[in-house]
Parts: C-alpha cells; structure tokens; sequence
C-alpha cells in the first residue's frame, strides 16, 4: 500500500491525480465510513455523507498544504460533515437534542446492517446518550484508538480538554450502563 | 497515522475505574455486500456528475412517529367528516366572519401535527398542498416540495402569530 507522501507527490505531480485520488479513498473509506457511521449510525445516511467527505476532499486537496497528516485532515472533514449533518437533521424537523438521541436509538433497533449484542447495543445507546462532541472524543479514542495528539489536530482541541472529555464520557456511559 | 495501543487504552480505562469492555476488532455495524468495492466509483461518480445522492429520511420515519402520522390522519379525516356536516347545516357555509379567521381557525386546528404528518398528508393522501395553503396569496402551488413546503408552512404559520407553542412542530 502507498504511503500518504507517495498519495499525494501521485496527485500533485502525476499525470492522472483522479486516479491518485482513487487510490486515497480506498485506502482512507474504511476508516472515514466506520467514524462518521459511529456518529450518523444509519448506514444510507453515513454512505452519503462519506461521499460528501471524498467529494469536498477532492475540491481542497489543490489547497492541501500537509501542515496535518492526509488521515488527520480527512478526519477532520468527516467529523465536520458528520456533525453538521446532524445539526441539519435536528432544525430540520425542529427536534431538541434528545428527540434526536431517540431517534438514533431507535434507528439502532431497527437497523438492519447492525448486529450487535446486547452489550454492544447497550453501550452504543449510552454512547448516543452523550453530548455530541463528547460522542465524537470517546469514539476515537475507545474505537479508533487513536492518540491525544491526533484527537487535537482532527478536533482543534487542546490535548487537555480532550482527556478530560473522554473521561466524563467513560463516567456517563458506566453511569448509563448501571441504570 | 499510528494508534495507541490496545494496552494504553485499557489502562486508562482501568485508572478511571471503568469496566467496559475493550472494542472488539469487529463492529457491530454492518454494510451491504460489496459496498467496499462500489464506494470509490460512487465517489468518481459524484465527481464527475456532481450529482448528490438523494438523502433517505426513511430511517427519520421510525414506527412511532409513523403510527403518529397515521393517528393524525386519522384525527384529520374525522375532522374533515365533522366539518362537512357543520358546512352542511350552516348551509351557506358562513362560519367564519372573514378569510383572516377562517385561516386562522385551520391553522390552530392543525397546529399537533408534526412535519411528517404534514408531509404525509401532501404526498399520500388526496389533499393537495393547495387545499392545505387555503388560498393564501404567497402559496407556491404545483407539486409540493418537501423543503419547500415546510419551508412555506413555518413562514406562514409565524405570519399567523399563534404562538411559539402552538406552531405545528413540537
């Protein structure tokens, strides 16, 4: 598999960059359709969000300056889009925030690309019961495992506040779990 | 990017006194069969087209809400028969004293309904947008569109100034 330098030294300085593009999303679209999925738990709803993240990485990456890595940035995106779909979801039927955490859990239920146990099922109502962004800190690092120092570039969030946000999430969801 | 290990990850949980179980490898979310492989000529699609995928609010319509759209139509249905037969009696249909008051009468009326309701109405049933709109000058006839017509519905219902608790979405 290419290297995210190699990816990219293809897209700027190869003569076909649709192809070297080609190559980034199917290196990255497991990664970035498991973390919006998490998020958006419908699979028709993260499928097309998923595609708005590849098709607005498309038209940015002529600006991208690589000051992050390609993940971190792609992350970012999806997190971005991920987030303002459900912001988008919840004016558009004018739902307060836990309506919307209703409807996800019952989007869960009745999903049928979602065959989790009752562990599982428990731990992602408790997940879906937490404030949104503290739902994005907790996926990344519980499912993605993915480094504090990452978490702040994909979040623009200082490492501190990350951790900490983390950790009330784990305290809800145990507290959740218990009830 | 590197990940942090499985091992620092249960640490911390374990210094937070959690018991939750480590992630499994394998999530409980499922894709359809093939979706994998289709996804990056999807992706080449849309950026050859440009065309946007529609975006299913099916998932929205969970059976709740969907027993309380039908419950709704119900209520309507039962409305509409009663009024017919008060239209009836009144025989020359003088209930109201102007348009203004008549419209308003319809929009407290509808005023429980959710929004799927309202689309509900629109798209499945035999009442049209226009009868719904009851001739309000602005009204965008012609085949009622979902963003517009909600669009059109929160503007109008705000002009009728019934009060932020009664508007038709909760």
């Amino acid at each position: 598999m290419y290297t995210d330098e190699e990816l990219l030294d293809k897209f700027f300085h190869g003569d076909n960059p649709a192809y070297a593009f080609n190559l980034i999303v199917r290196k990255y679209q497991q990664q970035v359709y498991w973390h919006v999925r998490r998020l958006v738990i419908c699979h028709e709803d993260a499928n097309d969000i998923v595609q708005d993240v590849f098709v607005k990485a498309w038209k940015a990456l002529q600006n991208f300056r690589g000051d992050s890595g390609l993940f971190t940035w792609l992350y970012r995106i999806a997190t971005n889009e991920a987030l303002s779909f459900l912001k988008r979801k919840r004016t558009r039927f004018m739902l307060p925030l836990v309506d919307l955490e209703r409807q996800l859990s019952e989007s869960l239920e009745s999903d049928v690309h979602y065959d989790g146990n009752a562990i599982e099922k428990k731990i992602q109502k408790a997940i879906l019961s937490l404030p949104e962004k503290q739902r994005v800190v907790f996926n990344l690092r519980y499912y993605d495992e993915m480094k504090y120092e990452d978490m702040a570039r994909v979040l623009d969030t200082s490492e501190g506040a990350l951790k900490a946000s983390y950790h009330h999430a784990v305290k809800k969801i145990e507290k959740y779990i218990r009830k | 990017m590197e990940k942090a290990s499985k091992k620092d990850i249960r640490k911390e949980l374990s210094a937070l006194g959690s018991s939750l179980p480590s992630a499994g490898e394998e999530s409980p979310f499922r894709v359809p069969d093939g979706y994998f492989d289709q996804l990056p000529r999807s992706v080449q699609e849309r950026l050859a087209t440009g065309e946007k995928p529609r975006t299913s609010w099916l998932p929205v319509l969970s059976p709740r809400r969907l027993q309380l759209g039908i419950a709704s139509l119900v209520l309507l249905a039962v409305f509409s028969f009663g009024l017919f037969f008060i239209q009836k009696e009144t025989e020359q249909g003088v209930l109201f004293a102007t348009e203004e008051e008549e419209s308003e009468f319809y929009f407290s009326m509808y005023a429980d309904l959710d929004p799927f309701s309202w689309y509900d109405l629109v798209l499945e049933t035999d009442i049209t947008a226009d009868e719904l709109y009851f001739g309000l000058e602005e009204a965008p006839y012609g085949d009622p569109d979902e963003d517009v017509f909600l669009d059109y519905l929160y503007e109008n219902l705000r002009t009728f100034e019934l009060g932020a608790g009664d508007y038709i979405f909760p």
